[in-house]
């Protein structure tokens, strides 16, 4: 099944408040690597839908944008979803690689964007855990850091299997997603336990799904953003 | 409409289908006459450690059906596959090829026991795709273990898996029970073939695409019509990529006091 996929906001409207605040998130994402390269990052969730690979997809837009080479690593092995954000297909990917039945060159997809590349999950595994955990895995990431500036993970979540703790171990940083009055505390604390348990790097979170009201930081960030006359005074 | 029948088994003394050649042209006409123009000669596979040899066997009958075929004058595009029974003998296969489709190497069709769905098989589903080969499962609606689990099959389909029913089972050839689960499937768009897995020219597991076409096109939007028998099959021929309808949320659920009224008076759906 092919996809046409969906334009990324921070690409339909680079002005948008939204995309700046994914500009915000790259800029602080470098910061965080002063100290220690980060050439792979696990974008994850504590719960299902909080928006892990929206944020992974505009958060790769912008890096690229900024000139950085940017591939998008499909490891949600259970629900893959990246090929219906970014366009493209999941015939081939992270399985059909270590697998052995395609080279990473082979199954990197391109996407739209400019220095952008995908490489998606693949067929559904029936044993996801053990494939992320697999030497298979590593190398792979070995061979993917070769080929860009950085790796975007993508990931089921973390509290109900241990896919995403799994990578967290074969990963330099961990960026958490939390969905405003959507994700439940003790999930959210479940989910950073797990990954503390497991020695992972957390940079940081990501907070996500904000209403936007008027009157908030969020407003006048829209309204001092945007240089046309007409957009700030509707 | 020109039909494609995806699922037969047309090819003469190779299984449960025709017994022999006079018997497997008489079905092939009888297709061509209900307005079949092309047809897929699926045997029945089952996994032995000399499979190839199997296979080199069938082929030579369908080299021998083809050229029948075409002495009899019958305008009908005729390719060999077959209907390959899940086993964990599949998972020491290293190229699905020679049972694809056509030998294409794009489309399998796998069959599933009744009642049970095997601990091997997702493990080779994913064996199958991995290696870029669309599973193509025929006819679920008979899989009574498969059509328990709704999860599974709509995270079949999620991943691309394909599902062909059977034309008979439309009818309501295999029971009532296998008719209703058949269209609870089309409705919630989990179907992407119909196929007549014709055994014989004629009676109830004969050739009868276009009887279905009627019945179908009563209930189902003409465009998804189009699509179970004539050009998704088409495609699957050719071994070309299949864009399918997304699957509307429904299958498995609890039939509401309106849908157990509407199916006890059918209104001429039977």
């Amino acid at each position: 099944m092919e996809r046409e996929g969906i334009s990324a906001i921070t690409q339909m409207d680079a002005k948008s408040p939204v995309a700046e605040a994914y500009r915000l998130l790259r800029s602080n994402i470098q910061f965080a690597s002063i100290d220690r390269e980060l050439r792979t990052l696990l974008i994850t969730s504590a719960s299902p839908e909080e928006g892990k690979s929206t944020t992974l997809f505009n958060l790769g837009v912008v890096m690229a944008q900024s000139g950085k080479k940017v591939i998008l690593l499909g490891c949600d092995l259970r629900k893959p979803t990246l090929h219906r954000l970014c366009g493209g297909h999941n015939r081939v990917g992270v399985t059909t690689v270590l697998l052995g039945q395609k080279t990473v060159d082979e199954a990197l997809q391109e996407t739209g964007v400019p220095n952008l590349l995908l490489l998606n999950s693949g067929p559904v595994p029936p044993n996801p855990s053990e494939l992320l955990g697999s030497a298979g895995m590593r190398t792979l990431l070995e061979q993917l850091k070769e080929r860009a500036d950085i790796v975007l993970v993508d990931s089921p979540p973390v509290v109900p299997v241990a896919d995403a703790v799994v990578l967290s171990a074969i990963v330099d940083g961990v960026l958490l997603v939390v969905s405003a009055g959507h994700t439940q505390y003790q999930v959210a604390k479940d989910a950073k336990a797990a990954l503390d348990n497991a020695k992972a790097n957390i940079i940081g979170a990501v907070l996500n799904n904000v209403p936007v009201t008027k009157g908030n930081y969020y407003y006048y960030y829209y309204y001092y953003s945007s240089d046309s006359g007409e957009e700030s005074s509707r | 409409m020109k039909f494609i029948d995806l699922h037969t088994h047309v090819l003469p003394g190779v299984d449960d289908g025709a017994k022999d050649y006079t018997e497997a042209v008489a079905m092939l006409r009888e297709a061509r006459v209900g307005g079949i123009r092309g047809l897929v000669a699926t045997p029945h596979f089952r996994y032995k450690d000399d499979w190839l040899s199997f296979v080199a066997s069938a082929q030579e009958v369908f080299q021998q059906l083809t050229k029948e075929a075409q002495d009899q004058g019958l305008d009908l595009a005729l390719q060999l596959g077959f209907e390959v029974e899940l086993d964990s003998g599949l998972l020491t296969i290293s190229d699905f090829s020679p049972l694809t489709i056509g030998g294409r190497g794009a489309y399998l069709l796998l069959e599933l026991p009744s009642h049970q769905v095997p601990p091997c098989f997702e493990e080779v589903v994913f064996q199958v795709m991995v290696k870029g080969v669309v599973p193509i499962i025929a006819h679920p609606e008979r899989s009574i273990a498969l059509c328990q689990r709704p999860p599974l099959l709509y995270r079949l389909v999620e991943q691309g898996v394909l599902l062909q029913v059977n034309s008979g089972s439309l009818l309501g050839v295999f029971g009532e029970e296998v008719q209703l689960r058949t269209w609870s499937l089309l409705e919630a768009r989990l179907v992407h073939f119909i196929a007549s897995d014709m055994h014989h020219a004629k009676g109830h597991r004969g050739s009868n695409l276009p009887q279905v076409q009627r019945v179908l096109e009563e209930h189902l939007p003409g465009d998804y019509c189009t699509m179970l028998l004539s050009t998704h099959p088409a495609a699957a021929m050719e071994g070309v990529q299949i864009r399918i309808p997304d699957p509307l949320p429904g299958f498995g659920e609890k039939p509401g006091w309106w849908q157990r009224f509407w199916r006890r008076f059918p209104m001429g759906r039977r």
